[in-house]
């Protein structure tokens, strides 16, 4: 009974690392219609960003942190301008997008590598001090963690609900031709998206990083599984939907690696993704973009 | 003239997501004519035709094709019994040239994996019959001079005619027309008219969804007029032009 | 030098088996079968188990049948394990999944593969592998340099036989119906064709392929781990697959040699980069991405683009037309008749 609220407390803290994750790569996949898995290292990288400004440059702990994921957010802001956009545009087959999102994954991997080594490096944020909350032992680290997480969720709902642009981003989400009739500058709605989304992502590689001893480039490329069984779980472009299935995910891992094998949480996230995906591929919760019905006429 | 129905389509219904396409919807094709099928946008033609040709499902009803049942048949399996349709939206194989796409349609024993990898000589004789006829029908066509052309870069009007002659490879006993007519210029209507009357002397059934009323007139003995999901009326053009509820339907 | 020469022909043929596969099911099908990766894998692992015999001394590979089977049995059961694995997969993937989620439910079952295999290092080595992979036809030859030689003959005889079967199957009627599927999904299967069964044969075959790949590329090494058949493989694979010529197997040949030997093996030669390994990696693979967008952008057919179907047009099928039912006037070549179409079906 220790093992499972010990879990449990553990779970939580995964699910708020992949909460903000899987949020982030939902609405990019929503919005833009985009599988971005590169987004695992640009994740990793903002974590060795910080490294780098933190504890090379010497920088303040939080000065490091938001110029890494402001870095990030810029960054794949770049990305979707003038490496997928002019694509989009020439109409090229979604594989080739997927192929070239996943090359860029691949060699971003490798140039991290050639900056960086193949060293381990550590970033943490808060003490080790462990509290023990009703049998779950979490330290100060992870406490911190899951704060950051309910901050980000808290503040994306008022930015989607309560904001113009987070409005605008529905429109796009929905129907991007008519979005534009109605006045809204889509193109500038895309890349804002982006770089909303790459922030999100830069915040998710900080806070896997500082959850983990150590990272390396690897750190990044395996989590590319649980994002993904998250997004379709909760539904594609549904970031409401991403937050829920975080949680389920990350608690059923951890239940998983707690009691089966330590290589299981992947595991487990990967046997959700694949039922998800043959039995009930739209996800718990409608997305952003509302299905249209059937044919007409 | 034979009154034998080739297709019954019995009490069909379909709905998706709260919105009734087709409702409790009947339809008796009678072998070797050409019937139509018209009515406003929305009435669910193409609903109908889909339910048919096994691209849908329908939840209600049963269809029964050259005798056999078809209602749940999945779409290849309905088209190898000999219904063959065709898109509103040009279906060709774009990267393909035209003769491929016609060589395509037929049944062929080089389909079959054994035969395809090591009994070449069977099917090679096979295909030079298949070019024989496929080169035939282009230019029955006027499409024979495109026929290495990539299949993408006709235009819409051709496209059209591809598709009919394609099907036509497929050795169908029925066709179904989904707006053959849409985006077509005028002389190539003309055309198509022409071919598909002549094709219907050799015995061919057609169902023919259209818009352009006058190209059903000149078409069709027998008219379906549908609209919100059921059949409102059927027969001649010229008695639908005066049933009232039928020119209520296209009015409202 | 020979020596290193034949060392590349070698791998040449082997990634050459592989990225064939991906072209029957990339490029040929349109499928987005990511996941292709998992049959080299599986093939190599299926190599393996039914060659490598008891190992008294290592305790991580005690737990075969103990059979050493003797050349060629391993390849062909290891090609037939790739085939089942292929119809697994396919089955599975196949029915309803297109596209994204093609692409995903693959990728999630070769991620779970590897995962399994590295969390379970007893079952077939986790992630330190397996060594002492048996060398196929050793007793042939003693010397090393002769050794190789006799590899690379066994590795060309299999990749042309692999070639030869790819052409048989693209340009059948097979394959025209494999294209036609790529192309219109709906419109295929209202002409009578089942495109479930087209893409579960592809996968089945580009199974069986890239089993052949991996059980040769671990015979070779004699040695296997999770590295060759992870995610980073992939991309190279389609890289050469899409810079060849996607659909052309010639093409596909090419685009192996470009991107495979040409750079993979090039480029350690460039002074600067021997120095450096990682930045060799580096480079190599900004390369292949560079190459990559570089001819999607500007080429994406290819070097060598996926070839029409051709047939001559005899002149003798001229007066055949006479017999139309549309009662053509005569015309005496083919030149006035294509005239007489123009004007009646202008459009």
């Amino acid at each position: 009974m220790n093992l499972f609220i010990e879990s449990t407390g553990f779970g939580i803290v995964v699910a708020s690392i992949l909460s903000i994750a899987a949020v982030g790569f939902t609405l990019q996949w929503g919005v833009t219609n985009i599988l971005n898995l590169a987004y695992v290292d640009f994740m990793i990288l903002t974590a060795y960003l910080d490294y780098s400004l933190s504890q090379v440059a010497g920088l303040d702990f939080w000065v490091s942190a938001i110029l890494s994921v402001l870095a990030v957010g810029g960054l794949s802001v770049a990305f979707n301008h003038f490496l997928i956009q002019p694509f989009v545009r020439r109409g090229i087959k979604f594989f080739y997008l997927l192929i070239i999102a996943f090359a860029t994954g691949t060699v971003l991997q490798y140039v991290i590598q050639a900056i960086w080594g193949s060293t381990f490096f550590n970033i943490s944020v808060g003490g080790n001090q462990s509290y023990n909350l009703g049998g779950m032992l979490l330290t100060e680290s992870q406490l911190i963690i899951i704060g950051m997480a309910l901050f980000v969720m808290v503040s994306l709902h008022l930015l989607l609900t309560r904001t113009d642009f987070g409005r605008s981003m529905r429109a796009v989400a929905i129907n991007p031709t008519l979005a534009q009739c109605s006045g809204i500058r889509t193109a500038v709605v895309l890349n804002a998206t982006w770089f909303l989304t790459g922030v999100l992502c830069g915040i998710s590689g900080l806070v896997l990083a500082f959850n983990t001893s150590t990272f390396d480039v690897n750190t990044g490329t395996v989590y590319i599984a649980p994002i993904l069984a998250a997004v379709v779980l909760g539904g594609i472009g549904s970031p409401y939907g991403a937050m829920l299935a975080a949680v389920i995910i990350g608690l059923i891992s951890e239940w998983a690696s707690a009691f089966i094998n330590p290589f299981f949480n992947v595991v487990v996230a990967l046997i959700v993704l694949v039922g998800v995906l043959l039995f009930r591929p739209e996800g718990l919760l409608r997305s952003l973009t509302t299905s249209s019905g059937g044919g007409t006429s | 003239m034979t009154s034998d129905a080739i297709l019954e389509v019995d009490e069909v219904s379909c709905a998706f997501g709260g919105v009734q396409a087709v409702d409790h919807a009947s339809l008796k094709i009678d072998r070797g004519s050409i019937t139509g099928l018209i009515g406003p946008n929305g009435a669910g033609k193409s609903t109908m035709v889909n339910i048919i040709s096994g691209h849908t499902k329908g939840q209600e009803g049963r269809i029964v094709f050259a005798g056999r049942e078809t209602t749940g048949l999945a779409s290849y399996q309905v088209a190898r019994l000999g219904l063959i349709r065709t898109f509103q939206l040009s279906s060709e194989f774009p990267n393909m040239t035209l003769l491929e796409n016609m060589l395509v349609a037929p049944r062929q024993v080089g389909t079959k994996f054994w035969n395809a990898m090591f009994r070449k000589s069977v099917w090679n004789r096979q295909e030079y019959e298949l070019l024989e006829r496929a080169r035939h029908l282009l230019v029955e066509f006027g499409l024979f001079k495109l026929a290495d052309e990539y299949a993408g870069n006709l235009s819409g009007g051709q496209k059209r005619l591809l598709e009919i002659a394609r099907a036509l490879m497929a050795d169908p006993t029925m066709l179904v027309l989904d707006e053959p007519m849409a985006g077509v210029s005028s002389v190539l209507i003309d055309r198509l008219v022409d071919h598909i009357l002549e094709l219907n002397k050799t015995g061919l059934t057609f169902l023919v969804i259209e818009h352009d009323l006058e190209v059903v007139d000149r078409l069709c003995e027998n008219v379906y007029v549908m609209a919100q999901g059921s059949v409102l009326a059927y027969g001649p053009m010229g008695e639908l032009r005066q049933n009232e509820s039928v020119l209520e339907a296209y009015l409202d | 030098m020979t020596a290193f020469l034949i060392t590349i022909g070698i791998y040449f043929f082997i990634d050459l088996i592989l990225v064939l596969s991906a072209n029957l099911q990339l490029g040929l099908m349109g499928m987005a079968n990511l996941g292709f990766v998992l049959f080299l894998g599986i093939g190599a692992y299926a190599a393996t188990i039914f060659s490598i015999g008891p190992e008294p001394a290592n305790s991580l590979q005690q737990y075969f049948f103990g059979v050493s089977l003797p050349f060629p049995l391993p390849i062909i059961l290891a090609v037939i394990c790739g085939m089942i694995g292929g119809l697994i997969v396919g089955m599975i993937s196949l029915y309803r999944m297109r596209g994204h989620y093609l692409a995903i439910i693959t990728l999630a079952i070769l991620t779970i593969c590897s995962t399994l295999v590295e969390g379970y290092p007893k079952f077939l080595g986790g992630s330190n592998g397996l060594t002492g992979i048996k060398q196929p036809l050793a007793s042939l030859s003693s010397s090393y340099n002769n050794y190789q030689l006799i590899f690379l003959a066994l590795s060309a005889v299999l990749c042309a036989a692999t070639f030869l079967f790819c052409q048989r199957f693209i340009h059948s009627p097979l394959g025209r119906m494999a294209k036609a599927v790529r192309e219109n999904e709906s419109a295929v299967t209202t002409l009578g064709i089942n495109p479930f069964r087209v893409r579960l044969l592809a996968t089945v075959c580009g199974g069986g392929m890239a089993a052949l790949s991996g059980a040769l590329l671990a015979e070779f090494v004699t040695a296997w781990g999770i590295a060759p058949w992870s995610f980073t493989e992939i991309f190279p694979a389609t890289a050469a697959m899409i810079i060849g010529g996607r659909g052309n197997n010639w093409g596909v040949a090419l685009g192996t040699f470009m991107t495979y030997v040409v750079v993979g093996q090039g480029l350690p030669f460039l002074p600067g980069i021997s120095a450096n390994p990682e930045l060799g990696y580096a480079i190599q693979w900004i390369i292949y991405g560079v190459a990559l967008v570089a001819f999607l952008w500007f080429r994406p057919s290819g070097l060598l683009p996926e070839q029409k179907g051709r047939w001559k047009h005899a002149p003798e099928f001229v007066p055949a037309m006479m017999s139309s039912t549309f009662d053509l006037p005569a015309v005496a070549t083919i030149a006035e008749q294509v005239a007489e179409e123009e004007v009646r079906f202008h459009d």
